[in-house]
């Protein structure tokens, strides 16, 4: 048999592939959050004492040094500035409401807790309290001058100084 | 026995027909091919910012819409699973250079998606390992991926910047 039989056997397949197999992706980010410390506030004198005074016939004023009236000390972030802010203060007593205006003087000294290059500060400004271990720590002292007008009467006064700090 | 014996010459006869002639059978080949899948950070930041500490312990929390966005694309209508899991921050690189104390935050994830909106609308959450489906957009499958999250602080909590790294990992 000069015929050449041919074998052909083709297998009936149903071929699929899923090429997917398993695929995977990934990305990475930074999570950051800046924690503050909170501003405290210590204080190492809290009365600002012009003691006696006697009256004149005509207008005085007195002054005491910063280095000599309140101290304290403001604890914050370190080298985050904070503002501080004052005011003028007009004292009263029982019988005037109408007393000496007490008109502040504010200075720090930085970290510094000793009376050393004091810088007078403005209110209503920025000041950058120096780290101090992790802290940021920041020495103000207070002085001032009591003007005392002729027509103020004998008396007791006081009034309040609110100094305000804040980030 | 002899069953089996004519079954099988009844076979071979079958078969020296068949093999006596050329013989032609068509067969399918098919290939399913998935488009890779890709991750791609349109906004890498999750910045909780300055957090100011109050002496108690307090969550804080970050809305995803103001984190980080990421644009996950792969196969249209395919289903990926979507992995992540919370992660710890530390300040101890501040402390190395401001001095304080090292401290470590607990950060947990809050994941949402918008399917193919790059605009932060109708937010679906996303569950760590959760399936979502990749949205047909010209042929491409889109998903929009957004991550805030929550911070445990403590009352006693040292003060510095945070870092750590969060991971998203997208599968098929």
């Amino acid at each position: 048999m000069k015929a050449k039989i041919l074998f052909s056997f083709f297998f009936l397949f149903v071929l699929t592939l899923n090429l997917s197999g398993q695929n995977n992706e990934q990305i990475n980010v930074q999570v950051q959050a800046s924690l503050k410390r909170g501003i405290s506030v210590i204080s190492q004198s809290t009365v600002l004492d012009f003691g006696e005074i006697i009256l004149s016939n005509s207008q005085q004023t007195v002054t005491k040094s910063p280095a000599e009236g309140l101290r304290f000390k403001i604890i914050s972030h370190p080298e985050k500035p904070v503002l501080i802010d004052y005011n003028f203060v007009q004292l009263s007593s029982n019988e005037n409401q109408n007393g000496p205006i007490f008109v502040t003087k504010l200075v720090h000294t930085g970290s510094n807790s000793g009376y050393v290059n004091p810088i007078e500060v403005q209110p209503g400004t920025y000041y950058t309290p120096p780290n101090q271990n992790g802290e940021g720590v920041l020495s103000v002292w207070v002085g001032g001058s009591l003007i005392i007008d002729q027509s103020i009467t004998q008396g007791d006064y006081s009034g309040t100084l609110v100094i305000s700090i804040a980030y | 026995m002899k069953f089996a014996q004519k079954l099988l010459v009844i076979l071979i006869f079958w078969c020296s027909i068949i093999s006596a002639q050329p013989v032609s059978i068509s067969g399918t080949a098919s290939v399913n091919m998935i488009k890779p899948l890709s991750i791609t950070a349109i906004n890498s930041s999750i910045n909780f910012g300055e957090i100011i500490l109050t002496g108690s312990a307090f969550i804080y929390n970050l809305n995803p819409s103001q984190g980080a966005v990421f644009r996950i694309e792969g196969h249209p209508n395919r289903n990926v699973v979507i992995s992540f899991s919370s992660t710890a921050l530390s300040n101890a690189q501040w402390v190395s250079q401001n001095g304080g104390t090292v401290g470590s935050l607990n950060y947990t994830p809050y994941v949402v998606h918008t399917g193919a909106s790059s605009v932060y609308d109708l937010p679906q959450v996303v569950t760590n390992g959760g399936s979502y489906q990749l949205q047909n957009v010209n042929q491409n499958g889109i998903l929009y991926v957004w991550v805030g999250g929550t911070i445990n602080i403590q009352a006693n909590q040292p003060i510095g910047d945070y870092t750590g790294t969060f991971n998203i990992t997208v599968t098929y």
